[in-house]
């Protein structure tokens, strides 16, 4: 899996391309978020729109990294889930917990 | 006609058997986007087979078969069966805990099962919960 990340308006943006799945995907994506929040950034974008396949451990991931964001005064929105991922995370009912957005600029504006 | 994978319980050997039923379920004539609900649904049972059935020991193997039939030119296809062993102690696939109610929502693990469960057509455990069977109707999505 791909990750890029960068910072846009005092928000960081991740684009996470390929698979979030058990592994090194796993284990890449959460270093990442671990480390941006440990240093203070913690109003994060992620866009999903070039990721075809998340499983259970990519969700907890996302699940952990979403309650330590909470934790650090900010929060994680997502941009436009692939349809495979978007049913995936309503399957398990955790869609509704996060801000979905089209397009990253927009959710990075929602950030005010 | 069937397809055979014994791998050692390792999470990298996983990928290979989920690519090749993928890959299988579009020779088959699958309902575009079934496959990827096919292999979602293999990659939790095989990581479930290899980190609490194998307890990630590579010295133990995960057993896979996947059994099928090529429908007639024309015809809708048929269904894929997947049966997935492990040398595990087994467990019981009633006391997983739901991961949509309550604080488990927000959990970290926990929804493996749920999603096998909700991506496949017919699911059901033998041998003490060390041998999945699953099926999929590859005309339709779920």
């Amino acid at each position: 899996m791909d990750i890029s990340v960068r910072k846009q308006s005092g928000v960081q943006v991740i684009k996470l391309r390929g698979e979030l799945k058990l592994g090194e995907p796993v284990n890449q994506f959460r270093e990442t978020l671990e480390e941006l929040i440990r240093a203070g950034d913690s109003r994060i974008v992620i866009s999903l729109d070039e990721l075809h396949f998340m499983d259970s451990s990519g969700i907890g991931a996302l699940m952990r990294s979403f309650a330590s964001a909470k934790q650090h005064g900010g929060t994680i929105k997502l941009v436009n889930p692939t349809k495979l991922v978007m049913q995936t995370l309503k399957l398990v009912s955790v869609l509704n917990l996060f801000e979905v957005f089209t397009d990253s600029a927009s959710a990075v504006s929602s950030f005010g | 006609m069937e397809l055979q994978f014994d791998f050692k319980a390792d999470i990298e050997a996983i990928a290979p058997v989920v690519q090749r039923v993928s890959e299988l379920a579009l020779e088959l004539g699958c309902e575009p986007g079934r496959e990827l609900q096919l292999s979602l649904a293999l990659q939790e049972a095989l990581a479930n087979a290899v980190i609490h059935g194998s307890n990630n020991d590579a010295a133990r193997t995960v057993e896979c078969r996947v059994s099928y039939a090529e429908a007639a030119p024309g015809s809708k296809p048929h269904d894929i069966l997947i049966v997935i062993r492990d040398s595990g102690p087994g467990f019981d696939p009633a006391a997983v805990p739901s991961p949509k109610t309550g604080e488990n929502i927000h959990a970290d693990h926990g929804r493996g099962l749920y999603l096998i469960r909700e991506l496949m057509d017919e699911v059901s455990f033998a041998r003490n919960g060390t041998e999945l069977r699953m099926r999929a109707v590859l005309s339709k999505l779920r």
